[in-house]
Parts: C-alpha cells; sequence; structure tokens
C-alpha cells in the first residue's frame, strides 16, 4: 500500500469508528443537556442495543446474510425494534433510578447511573456470557471499488461502510430537524436552557425529559445495532469503555451541543486511527486524552460549546 | 445531653474494638484481618477523594491516577528492580511514604493546573483523562524505544517496570515487629495512618481553608468575590487530596510487595467515587461507613447471602434456592444497593440530611418577630469601628473611575463611565433594566474585565486585580440574587467573609499552633457579633438555604461586612423586602456610614430607599452614564425621566417610581 | 452515638463471619490436610476456573478424598477483585495469607494468571508451603531465561524451591512458535500483544526467536484490546505486507475481535495467517471470532503439552475421567490442575511417616513441599516427566493446532496438527 492509500484507509476507519462514537455521544450530549446529568448507563443502553438487536434479527430468523427484499424489509424493521426497546429501556431506567433525583445534589444521580450501569452489565453478562460473541454477517460485505467499478485498489471500501455512514448522518439529520423545528424539540431545548422558566411557560418538563430519554435511547439502540453489523463482536463490558469514549466526545464538542457531540465523535475516531497508525496502538488512548484535555485547556467549554457568561 | 455524655465512653470503646479485632480474630480462626486491612486502604483513598469531591466540589473521575502514583513512587524508589539506592535500608520505608506523599500531591497541583480555566463537568473529563494517561503511560515506559531512523539513542528502557510490575517493595521496618505475611502489624501500621490522616482532616475541615473549599463547592463565583483565591484553593484541594492517596499507595504497595499496573484502572475510580457519595461526601464518618461497606460487600455479604438462601432453600425443599449462587448477580446487587440508597438517602448514609427549602417567603410573615427590628448604634462590633478608624484616606475619593468601557460582542455594555466616590459617601446607581448597572459592579470587583478605563480605590489601580484580590484591597459587595453558601451554616458564611483576613496555612490548620487557636477564636467572635448585630444572633448553626428571604439579604449584608471592608458595593439590597423591612435597610446603611465611615455604593430600584440616603445619584441607560448630580436634581432630570418611561411623560418621577 | 453504632455493626459483622468459620470435622485417623485453591473464579474466566476446579476434584476423589489417612479437603478460593473483576494483587496476597495462616492448609494450587502468582509465590514461600500452578507459564517464575533481572529469586525470600508447574513454560513456547512459523513458510511476521505479562512476554520470546533464525519481524506492538475496533491497527498489518499475525494474548484479550476484523480487512490466507499461544486455545475464542474468519486465516495454535485425544496411557484415561464426571470437554488447564492434584497426592503419600512426627505445620509444609521436589520419573498426561531443581517439568513436547471445519455446534474446532520439538 502507498503512503496515501494507508492515509485514506485509515480515515475511513476512523470515519465509521467515529460514527459510533458519535451516535452514542448525541446520546449522552441529550441527557445532559437537559437534565445536567452523566448517563453512565447509557454506554450500557447501547451495548443492550446490540444484544437485543441479536435477538431480534434471531427472533425473525434471519441470522444469515441478508439479501434483496431482506434488506429493505428485516432491516428497518429490526432497527425499528431495536431502536424501540432501547428507548423504553432507557425511559425506564430514568423513571426509577433517576427521576426520584431530579432535585437532590449531582452527585446522588451520578451515582444511581453508576448503580444502574453495574445492574445491566451483570444482566448481559448472565444473558450472554462473559466470553465475547460473536454478531453474525447479517449485511452483505461487497467491497465496493472492486466489485462496482472495476478499480483495483489497495483501499477497502465495503457496503458495510457504506451502511455505518448511511444511517449515522441520516439519524443525525432527523434528530437535528426534531430538536430545532418541532415542537417537541422547542420544548427540550427550552427545557435544557431554564427548566423553571419553561415549567411556567406551560411545558410539560417531566414528559420533555422522558422524551430526551426515549430519544437517546433510541439512538444508543441504533448505535448498538449498527456496531454489531459493521464490527461484528459484542461483550458485556463493551458499553462502560464505548461509554467513556463518547462522554468524551460529548465533552470534546461542548456538553449539551449536539452538533458539538458529533464532531467530537469524528474527531475521537480520526485521532485515534491515526494514532494507531502513526503512532501506536498502545499510546492511543493517552493520546487521545492529552489531546482533549489539551483542546480544553485552550477551549474550556468544547470545541462548540458556547461561552455563557455567567449572571451575577 | 445524654449524647454528650455518653460520648467518650462511645470513642473508648471504638479504640477498644480496633485493638481487640486483629487478635479476637485470631483467637476464633477468622482471618478477615488482611481484607479488613485492605478495605482500610481503600476507605483511606476515598478520604482523600472526599477532599476533593466531598469539600471542595471537584467531580473527580480519575482519582486512581494518584493511586497508582503513591503506589508507584514507593515500588519504584524501594525496590531493587530498577536499582533504587534507597533500598534496603532499615528507614527506607518511612523516607519513601512522606516522598510518595510528596509526589502525589505535585502530581496533583499538574492535575489541577487546568482546573484555572476550567470548571465543572470538563474539568471531570480532565481528571478522567489523566485517570486514564497515567495506567497507559505506566505500562509502556516499562519498554521505551526510540528510533529516528536507523539511530537508536534508547532502547528498551525500563523506567517503570512495565506489565511485569514492581516486585518486591521494601518492607516497613519497626525494631521486633514483623512486617511479613502477620497481617496483624500491617492493620495497626493502617489504622495509625488513617487515623492520623482522619485527624488532619478533620481539624483541615474546620479550618479557613476547609471553609474555602466548601465556599468554592457551593459557589465559586461568590467565594472568589469574598476574598477566597479559587486557584490556589483549588490546587490546594487536589494537592492534599492526592497526598493522602500517596500515603494509602505506598502502604498498598509495601504490603502487597508487587504492583502491577493493572490494579489502578478507571473502575477503582469509579469505585473510590461510590463510596465517598454513598456514604456522603463531605462527612467522615460517612464515607468510613460506604468505603467499608463497599469493600466488604464482596467478600462478606454476598457469600454470606448465598450461603443463607441456600439453607433457605434446603429447608423448604426449593431446589432452585439451594443452589442458588449470588455472586453471579453480585454487580447486580451492587448496582441495586447503590440505586437504592441514593434514592432512599440522596445526601448518603451518614450525610447531612438537608431540609427542604423555605416554599414560602417568609420575609413577609409578620409574625417572624425579629423581622425589621431597628439595627442598633450600640451593636455595631467594637472590632470593626477600630477598623474604621484606622483607615488613612491616600486620595480624595476612595473610588475613582474614569472612562471604563465594557463591550460584549457588539452591544456595548458600558460607554466610558465616570464615577467617583468620596470617602464616607453614599452613591447611588440607577438606570432601567439593562443599563449596565450590575456589569459596572462586576467591573469594580473584578468579575469582568474592561476594555479600555481606569479604575483607582484610595489611589492604587483596580485594573487585572482577581475579585479576590479586590476585595482584600477593601472593596466588598452583595448580589441581586442572593449568592450565599447554601450548604454552610450562617456562622461559616460570615466566617468565609473573613477568609482574606486571616493568615492560617495548611500546616497552621492541621498542627493548630497558639497562634492560630487565638487567631480562629477572635474570627468566631467576631462572626458572631457580626450576626448579632445584623440580627441574625441565635441562627448561628442554621444552614444558609433554610434561612427566611429577609434573613438571607442581612446575611449577604453581614458576609460582606466580616470582609472589613472600606467601600460596599450593595446591589438591589432592597429587592423583594416590604417597606418596613426596606426601612430598616435603608438605617442599617445610613447607620454604617455614619458609624464606621464606610463609603456606600448603591443599586436600587425602589426609588424611596435610594432618594433617601444617597448623597449623588449616577443613571446609567444602555451603558451611557445619561446623568449625575444631587437625588433632587435627578429627580427632576428629563433625559432621566424619559430613560425610565419613554417621552410623554412629565410627571414627577420619585412618585412614579417608588411603586415598580 | 454515631460511634457506638459503627461498633454494634462491627459486633454484628464478627458474629455473622463466625457462624461460617464454624464448620464441622470429619474424623478421619490422621487429621485432615486442606489444599488451597486460587483463581478466577468469576466473569470470562469462570469456565477455566470452574475447570482448573474440577480437575483438583478429581484428583482427589481418584484416592477417595483419603490419603495415607489424611483426609483431602479442597478450599476453592476466587483472586478476582470485585472492583475490576479481574485477578487482583490485593485478593492474591489475601488469599494465599489465608492458606499460610491455616495451620491445616499443607498446599496451594495456584494461580492463572503469572501476575499473580508473583504475588502468593513469596508469601507461599516464606511459610515453606508448596505452590503448585496448573497455568502459569510466565518464566521468570522459575527461571531465569526469559525473566525480569532478578527473578526468579526475588519470589524465594525463604532460598527453598517452594513453586512447580507441570508443564513447559512459555519461554519454550514462544521459541517452537516462531521455529513452526518459519517451517510454514512465514516470510514477514507482525507480533501484536495484548500489553498484560502472559501476552507480552510470550510475544516478546517470539520476536527474539524469530529474528535469531532470520525470520524477519515488523513490529511487536501491544494493542488496546478493550477497544471493539482493530481494524486501524490491522490496516496497519496489512500496509506492512506480513504473512503472518502472531498475537500474544489470552481469549479474555481481543484475539477474537484480531481474527474476526483480519477477515474484514481482507488479511485471509494466503495472503496473511494466524498464529497464536496456548492462551487462546479455547472453544470460546471460536465462538467470538466465527469459524470463517479462523478458517479463513489459517489460524493456527500452539499448546504446551499434547492435545487431549493424543494423550496415552494416564493422559488418555484422565480425558475421559474428567469426561465422564463432569459431563464436558475439559477446559485447557483442566488437565494440568489434576495432574497437579495428583502430584501433591503423591509427595504426600510419601512425607507420610515425616509427617506424623511433624512438630509443627512449618515441617508438615517442608515435608510435603521436599517431597513434590523430588518429584521423579512421574507418570504424568504427557508420559513420564520429573521436576528439575528449578521447579519445572524436564519435557518440552509442544503441539501445533489448527482450526478445521467440524460438527459440532460451533462449527468448527482446534486439529491436533504436529508434535513441536
Amino acid at each position: 500500500m502507498a503512503w496515501w492509500e494507508v492515509l485514506v484507509q485509515q480515515t475511513i476507519n476512523g470515519l465509521t469508528r467515529g460514527a459510533v462514537f458519535a451516535l452514542i455521544a448525541l446520546g449522552y450530549t441529550m441527557v445532559y443537556g437537559i437534565i445536567e446529568l452523566i448517563n453512565f448507563a447509557h454506554g450500557d443502553v447501547f451495548m443492550l442495543g446490540l444484544f437485543v438487536s441479536l435477538a431480534w434479527f434471531t427472533l425473525l430468523g434471519a441470522t444469515q446474510t441478508l439479501t434483496g427484499w431482506q434488506l429493505v424489509t428485516v432491516l428497518p424493521l429490526v432497527f425499528l425494534l431495536t431502536m424501540l426497546t432501547t428507548a423504553v429501556l432507557n425511559v425506564a431506567i430514568d423513571r426509577a433510578a433517576y427521576r426520584p433525583l431530579r432535585r437532590s445534589t449531582r452527585l446522588a444521580p451520578l451515582i444511581t447511573a453508576i448503580g444502574v450501569s453495574f445492574m445491566l452489565e451483570n444482566v448481559a453478562l448472565l444473558w450472554k456470557g462473559p466470553a465475547p460473541i460473536a454478531y453474525p454477517d447479517v449485511f452483505p460485505s461487497v467491497d465496493i471499488l472492486r466489485e462496482w467499478f472495476g478499480v483495483d485498489s489497495a483501499i477497502f471500501v465495503t457496503t458495510k461502510d457504506l451502511l455505518v455512514v448511511g444511517a449515522t448522518i441520516p439519524l443525525m439529520l432527523a434528530l437535528h430537524y426534531f430538536v430545532s423545528r418541532t415542537t417537541w424539540g422547542k420544548a427540550m431545548r427550552a427545557t435544557a436552557q431554564d427548566r423553571e422558566t419553561a415549567e411556567a411557560m406551560g411545558i410539560n418538563v417531566e414528559r420533555t425529559i422522558l422524551m430526551t430519554f426515549f430519544i437517546g435511547g433510541a439512538l444508543a439502540g441504533a448505535a448498538g445495532l449498527i456496531q454489531g453489523m459493521y464490527y461484528n463482536i459484542g461483550q458485556w463490558w463493551m458499553g462502560y469503555q464505548a461509554g467513556l469514549r463518547a462522554f468524551t466526545a460529548a465533552v470534546l464538542g461542548g456538553i449539551g451541543n449536539m452538533a458539538g457531540a458529533a464532531l467530537g465523535g469524528f474527531f475521537i475516531g480520526f485521532l485515534s486511527a491515526w494514532s494507531d497508525q502513526y503512532i501506536s496502538a498502545r499510546w492511543t488512548n493517552a493520546i487521545v486524552f492529552a489531546i482533549l484535555i489539551l483542546v480544553l485547556v485552550f477551549r474550556p467549554h468544547g470545541l462548540m460549546g458556547e461561552r455563557t457568561p455567567e449572571k451575577v | 445531653m445524654t449524647v454528650n455524655a455518653r460520648r467518650p465512653l462511645g470513642w473508648a470503646a471504638l479504640v477498644a474494638a480496633l485493638v481487640a479485632y486483629p487478635f479476637v480474630d485470631r483467637v476464633l480462626g477468622f482471618q478477615t484481618v488482611h481484607a479488613v486491612s485492605d478495605g482500610m486502604i481503600y476507605v483511606l483513598l476515598a478520604l482523600g477523594l472526599n477532599i476533593v469531591v466531598g469539600y471542595a466540589g471537584l467531580l473527580d473521575l480519575g482519582y486512581a491516577a494518584f493511586f497508582a502514583i503513591g503506589a508507584y513512587s514507593m515500588g519504584l524508589l524501594n525496590s531493587p528492580v530498577l536499582g533504587s539506592p534507597l533500598y534496603g535500608h532499615a528507614w527506607s520505608f518511612w523516607v519513601c511514604i512522606w516522598i510518595a506523599a510528596a509526589v502525589s500531591a505535585l502530581l496533583g497541583v499538574a492535575i489541577g493546573a487546568p482546573t484555572l480555566r476550567v470548571r465543572g463537568d470538563y474539568l471531570a473529563i480532565i481528571t478522567l483523562g489523566f485517570g486514564e494517561i497515567i495506567p497507559v503511560a505506566i505500562r509502556n515506559l516499562g519498554d521505551v524505544t526510540i528510533e529516528i531512523g536507523s539511530w537508536r539513542p534508547i532502547e528498551r528502557l525500563n523506567l517503570t517496570g512495565g506489565e511485569n510490575g514492581v516486585n518486591p517493595v521494601g518492607r516497613p521496618y519497626l525494631p521486633g515487629v514483623p512486617f511479613e505475611t502477620d497481617p496483624v502489624p500491617w492493620y495497626f501500621l493502617i489504622l495509625v495512618i488513617g487515623a492520623a490522616s482522619l485527624w488532619a482532616m478533620n481539624r483541615l475541615r474546620d479550618s479557613r481553608l476547609g471553609r474555602a473549599w466548601m465556599a468554592i463547592r457551593e459557589d465559586e463565583t461568590a467565594a472568589d468575590c469574598m476574598g477566597v483565591n479559587p486557584i490556589s484553593t483549588k490546587l490546594l484541594a487536589f494537592a492534599l487530596g492526592a497526598s493522602f492517596s500517596g500515603f494509602a499507595g505506598s502502604v498498598y504497595a509495601a504490603k502487597l510487595q508487587a504492583i502491577t499496573p493493572g490494579a489502578f484502572e478507571f473502575q477503582v475510580s469509579i469505585m473510590l467515587l461510590c463510596m465517598v457519595v454513598l456514604g456522603g461526601a463531605g462527612s467522615l464518618k460517612g464515607v468510613i461507613l460506604g468505603g467499608m461497606l463497599i469493600t466488604l460487600f464482596d467478600r462478606v455479604v454476598l457469600t454470606q447471602t448465598t450461603f443463607m438462601v441456600r439453607a433457605l432453600g434446603r429447608t423448604l425443599g426449593v431446589s432452585a434456592l439451594a443452589t442458588a449462587d449470588l455472586t453471579l448477580w453480585r454487580w447486580f446487587f451492587f448496582g441495586l444497593g447503590l440505586v437504592l440508597v441514593m434514592v432512599l438517602r440522596p445526601q448518603g448514609l451518614g450525610g447531612r440530611r438537608l431540609s427542604p427549602a423555605p416554599i414560602a417567603d417568609d420575609a413577609e410573615d409578620p409574625t417572624s418577630p425579629d423581622v425589621a427590628s431597628a439595627p442598633r448604634v450600640d451593636a455595631i462590633p467594637g472590632w470593626l469601628r477600630e477598623r474604621a478608624r484606622g483607615g488613612v484616606a491616600a486620595s480624595p475619593a476612595i473610588l475613582d473611575v474614569r472612562g471604563v468601557t465594557k463591550r460584549f460582542g457588539g452591544v456595548i455594555a458600558l460607554n466610558e463611565i465616570d464615577l467617583v466616590v468620596p470617602h464616607g459617601a453614599i452613591i447611588g446607581l440607577i438606570g432601567p433594566n439593562g443599563a449596565g448597572k450590575t456589569t459596572f459592579f462586576n467591573v469594580v470587583t473584578g468579575l469582568v474585565r474592561p476594555d479600555a478605563g481606569r479604575i483607582t480605590f484610595d489611589g492604587a489601580n483596580l485594573v487585572g486585580l482577581r475579585p479576590n484580590a479586590v476585595v482584600a484591597r477593601g472593596i466588598a459587595r452583595t448580589f441581586q440574587s442572593i449568592r450565599l453558601f447554601q450548604n454552610m451554616t450562617v456562622l461559616e458564611n460570615a466566617l468565609v467573609g473573613e477568609h482574606c483576613r486571616l493568615a492560617a496555612t495548611v500546616p497552621g490548620a492541621v498542627l493548630r499552633p497558639p497562634a492560630v487557636i487565638a487567631e480562629e477564636a477572635r474570627a468566631h467572635a467576631r462572626a458572631r457579633e457580626l450576626l448579632e448585630f445584623v440580627g441574625l444572633g441565635g441562627k448561628e448553626h442554621e444552614l444558609a438555604r433554610n434561612l427566611p428571604y429577609g434573613d438571607q439579604r442581612r446575611l449577604e449584608i453581614a458576609r460582606a461586612l466580616a470582609t472589613e471592608p472600606r467601600l460596599l458595593l450593595l446591589d438591589e439590597p432592597s429587592a423583594g423586602m416590604n417597606p418596613r423591612e426596606a426601612e430598616t435597610l435603608t438605617d442599617l446603611i445610613g447607620l454604617l456610614r455614619r458609624e464606621l465611615a464606610l463609603s456606600v455604593l448603591l443599586i436600587e430600584h425602589h426609588m424611596e430607599v435610594v432618594m433617601g440616603i444617597s448623597d449623588r445619584i449616577t443613571v446609567l441607560d444602555y451603558g451611557t452614564r445619561i446623568a449625575e448630580g444631587p437625588p433632587a436634581a435627578i429627580q427632576r432630570d428629563a433625559r432621566v425621566i424619559e430613560a425610565y418611561l419613554g417621552t410623554g411623560y412629565e410627571q414627577d418621577l420619585a412618585s412614579r417610581t417608588s411603586a415598580s | 452515638m454515631r460511634v457506638s453504632r459503627i461498633t454494634a455493626v462491627l459486633a454484628a459483622f464478627l458474629a455473622v463471619v463466625a457462624l461460617v468459620t464454624g464448620a464441622d470435622a470429619q474424623q478421619c485417623p490422621k487429621g485432615k490436610l486442606r489444599l488451597y485453591t486460587s483463581w478466577p473464579m468469576q466473569g470470562a474466566m469462570l469456565p477455566e476456573g470452574t475447570g482448573m476446579k474440577n480437575g483438583v476434584d478429581l484428583a482427589v476423589s481418584e484416592v477417595g478424598g483419603v490419603v495415607a489417612g489424611y483426609c483431602l479437603e479442597v478450599i476453592g478460593l476466587d483472586d478476582a477483585s470485585p472492583q475490576t473483576g479481574k485477578w487482583d494483587g490485593a485478593v492474591e496476597a489475601e488469599n494465599a495469607n489465608k492458606a499460610v495462616g491455616d495451620p491445616l492448609a499443607i498446599v496451594y494450587i495456584g494461580t492463572y494468571n503469572s501476575g499473580a502468582a508473583k504475588v502468593s509465590i513469596p508469601i507461599t514461600n516464606r511459610a515453606h508451603m508448596a505452590q503448585v500452578t496448573p497455568a502459569n507459564t510466565y518464566p521468570g517464575l522459575t527461571k531465569k531465561r526469559g525473566a525480569a533481572p532478578g527473578e526468579p529469586e526475588i519470589y524465594r525470600p525463604a532460598g527453598i524451591v517452594n513453586y512447580f508447574r507441570p508443564m513447559p513454560a512459555d519461554d519454550i513456547q514462544g521459541a517452537v512458535a516462531a521455529k513452526w512459523a518459519k517451517h510454514l513458510g512465514a516470510k514477514k511476521v507482525y507480533v501484536l500483544n495484548d500489553q498484560e505479562l502472559y501476552g507480552k512476554g510470550i510475544a516478546d520470546v517470539f520476536e527474539a526467536t524469530a529474528k535469531k533464525i532470520g525470520l524477519p519481524v515488523v513490529a511487536n506492538e501491544g494493542i488496546d484490546w478493550k477497544q471493539p475496533d482493530q481494524k486501524p491497527v490491522l490496516t496497519k498489518v496489512r500496509a506492512s505486507g506480513a504473512d503472518l499475525v502472531y498475537m500474544g494474548g489470552v481469549i479474555e484479550t481481543g484475539a477474537q475481535v484480531i481474527i474476526r476484523q483480519m477477515k474484514e480487512v481482507g488479511l485471509v490466507a494466503p495472503r496473511t495467517r494466524f498464529l497464536g499461544p496456548d492462551g487462546l486455545l479455547e472453544e470460546e475464542l471460536l465462538k467470538g471470532a466465527t469459524c470463517d474468519a479462523a478458517l479463513r486465516t489459517e489460524m493456527r495454535i500452539t499448546f504446551a503439552g499434547l492435545p487431549f485425544e493424543k494423550m496415552r496411557g494416564v493422559g488418555a484415561k484422565t480425558y475421559e475421567a474428567y469426561k465422564a464426571k463432569f459431563g464436558k470437554e475439559p477446559t485447557s488447564y483442566a488437565l494440568y490442575a489434576a495432574e497437579g492434584g495428583r502430584v501433591i497426592i503423591d509427595a504426600i503419600r510419601r512425607a507420610a511417616p515425616t509427617l506424623e512426627h511433624a512438630k509443627d505445620v512449618t515441617e508438615k509444609r517442608e515435608a510435603v513441599r521436599k517431597a513434590i521436589a523430588t518429584t521423579k520419573n512421574f507418570d504424568g498426561i504427557n508420559g513420564k516427566w520429573s521436576f528439575d531443581e528449578n521447579g519445572d517439568v524436564d519435557y518440552d513436547t509442544m503441539s501445533g493446532f489448527k482450526v478445521v471445519k467440524a460438527d459440532t455446534p460451533v462449527g468448527c474446532k482446534f486439529q491436533f496438527e504436529t508434535i513441536l520439538e
């Protein structure tokens, strides 16, 4: 492979990796924006999304590579079912573990979030066992450059890469539309800015929070499904790690800021892929966090976060 | 009181139990001393984290990094593996444990340094980042090769032991005490270190520094404006919190005789955080309880419960129960426990119970006896009078502001404002909402840096000083929306005000030499006198958040007075007060000026108040000074009337605005 | 008030502990001896941990739980910590100290992770208690070759050899793997490791040997195994043009992901193949990595000792007995645990006369330790062997496995390919 082919390939790797981070980070940042909670359980909802989607595929009898009409029927159906399942789960988590603590200190819901995270991991451990499980090749993998365009290149771009980008970007755009254009979205933004005033203006704050958790959970479920189809491997503790990266992405972009979370996800994706190639995989984690710290020192409110002057 | 009478007895029983425990354990053959000793190391770590999270309110998600640094400092200095010259002496451990604490503290400052600019959860992610970087660095620095082309200046250099870890680590030496496999000497070593740490933490909490930490936790900006330097205070929290983990890490390394990089990962930080919050952030007893519960949960509770469930299953003949293995569900139960405890007791097991904040505005309650009681001249604290007499004027005006301009983006918030406060004068600052009055206060107190202009206080330049430095010069302020330290007591709030007039250092706070004891006693006495003066006598130990509204306003003034100011900036002090209270406030301000020669700059919407006591009034509108003069002239000024009411109204301003 | 409540909690805790420890004692003519086992018994390690415990139980049950008049009791400990879910030095130290502090304890069986052994060996060594591992293969625990400075003496504070392993160490396995790789026709190798003691150690030996025998090694790179996406690293491998990937690791540290994604980035035979050490020899690995990927990368594994189905004599009998007793295939180290148990039982039998006249528990342990150290021509699962002066076995039989299609639920299996010497 020529040097530029390596660079292009690693950039594609970074793009797909970042897309998944970005999807998870969106859920993080939405919840943070609205109730200022670092939702540690979010990564585990993502992990369950992977397992749940596998269960739906199995239930529908579609564990072989999907072909033709199945791609436009079974796949969207599983997307829908998975997102619905994790969305409901996320709402249930909020009701049980966060809602009673709405008026409490910031630390209390943080700890219940960690508690819920442990519970979800334990459930997944007993459900799927301790070892990594294989996620079947439900999505066909076709070498696009070679098979569609007849170009003999060292660069691999497969239909799976397209899937990740093709599923993530529309989801983000839909979310953007929802938040900026619909009544629900406006209620969410109002609640995020000032809960009391929003309440005074007649916004049903609790229902808005419920909606936020619902959407956040749905996105985590979608991310889990995409992760499963793309990387084909799942493990009970993967949510912890993914959540950590996604949380980092959300903060990097400016926590509470949707576009920032997406940007942060892609930023970390590219950064870690390039670091794997050009420095060393064993240093990647340190490099990602070192750059994160540098960014925050120079932009204390993240890449896209606005500095809101404190009202005195 | 019975509780007090039983207290010494309780302590004696506790000490006896702690001393007797390992011997009882040995006689009965329980073999739990090792587990308990290890648990105590984690408790010590949690106590260190409590300084950062519980006292200073800084969320730290990477505290295991300090644990690692402590353990590795001890490991690398006191081990033959990397050839440390300190290894092999009788005194090695006792020296290295202090070095480890110092190294951890230094790292605490290094990690805390980015906090100079970063706040809140952004700070949390920085600590998390360090928590991730440190283990990676330790792992990778065990095998360093630098390659530039074909030149290899450094090849396979081992700095940390890499994935091999460090092994063995030198043991402590005490004549006649075998620090080997018998856990009992270790137990007592950790007990002594833990007790000493607790003693030090307890003293730190009740010191000038401890109050500053809590003030930062409650409201960083308000603390800054009361003379607390947030930067040094936060750095000290990180440094001291880390130093305790240096001790804990050292003992861990020496007891275990082997350390590996895998023992200090993110999960450890999370567990420690759980211990702190579960027990009750800020409460020493709570954190100890939380730490012990969590460390013993797995080793004792779960296996015991399995044992009992199986016994129950056998008795009842339910085979599912008889073969149940609850240890498979350990994370589930642990998580469930965390959720339940936090939902039932959000303040933690040992945390201070927070009574709900008052819903009704108690200031309107006529039955409240001390509301609106007029301030008495003889109640003015004597020391405050002395301070007032001590000041010698260096310039004709105490505050002289010339041409101050401040822009926010394209908006000009202040446009070349001039304002002079003569010694001992009361100057009113009025204007419609958004006129820039509060921005002006923020510029004077250093919260906002002006784009242009000069501010001199008693002849010395103020521009560029941080708020806490401005307070030290002698300017105190109150806030438009009350900004008390909600979860601190009334007395503590007043004591924070005295912060910049006290001198106790960290060693002073821990060791309490006579000078510090005297200083603290004086500070407490002064705070009580001040509270008595503003009418809060007898409420010293109530939490600020539980005070009725009017009391909160008065506490803000008391807190500002505690900084021993020569100029007082009051931002709408009568907001939300009824006419009677407002009248009392007017009396108070007049009294302060008359008796203490205090200069006052007053933002006020309550026209009766401002017209009644101001010597001169400055009117702002859209960031521009539109009028300046004595109250009578201002009331007749056409531009002022226009600014307040719009064109077309010719009525007397005072009669209108008094109702606003 | 609060203080007395804490005292009450403490008292209650002590009472609960007393409840458990007051276990009854069986009547045995010469009393009871306890064998302590210590390895992770939770998370991903539960199957292997259970397998090894089964192995020890098998050995004990073969003699009916009684040897030379002494009843044997196996106490199974878990050295994983609740804080991290993996083996933890503090827990391992506590386990070892528990064993040493128990006057009935005679031998310590463990650990699984070599890192944990570093903690417990010095503790058992001071107490003159023999420690037999069913799984540690890190060389430095017993010998200088492939060891860090100061090893193995730092594990022997009492100046005696108390640590024994009935299987060859990684310095042999890594070297054998490198030779095999060359024999298989590899021209350029990319070595990956999981940055843990075992994986990095064996990868280092592989790298050194490969270079010595003229097999170029592109890099020996540590990976972040917690990352479910290894495509960037594998893209790097692809760009390097290596035709063999050697991965030092165990099944919990990401080998599944590497193999699975090698297929995804086009690193498949004949272009690139996969080789790994015996830490990957678990059926769980094939489930996670998928047979498709394992077959297409022509996955091969080295293993210390003989494959179960190639064992003759004692080995074959043990294999069958295990399957009959526990109803499933033994895990990789289960039979070594059984072997360890038998070595201990044999040693107790030989030391029985000394045991009776021993003054104290240390003398008893010393007698058994000596008996284990002098194990000669033991009829083991890999044939007859003896312990050398370091506590290592004197055979270095290795076997090579290849993944092949099979009619099993997984769809493929590790099949013995060759004996490696």
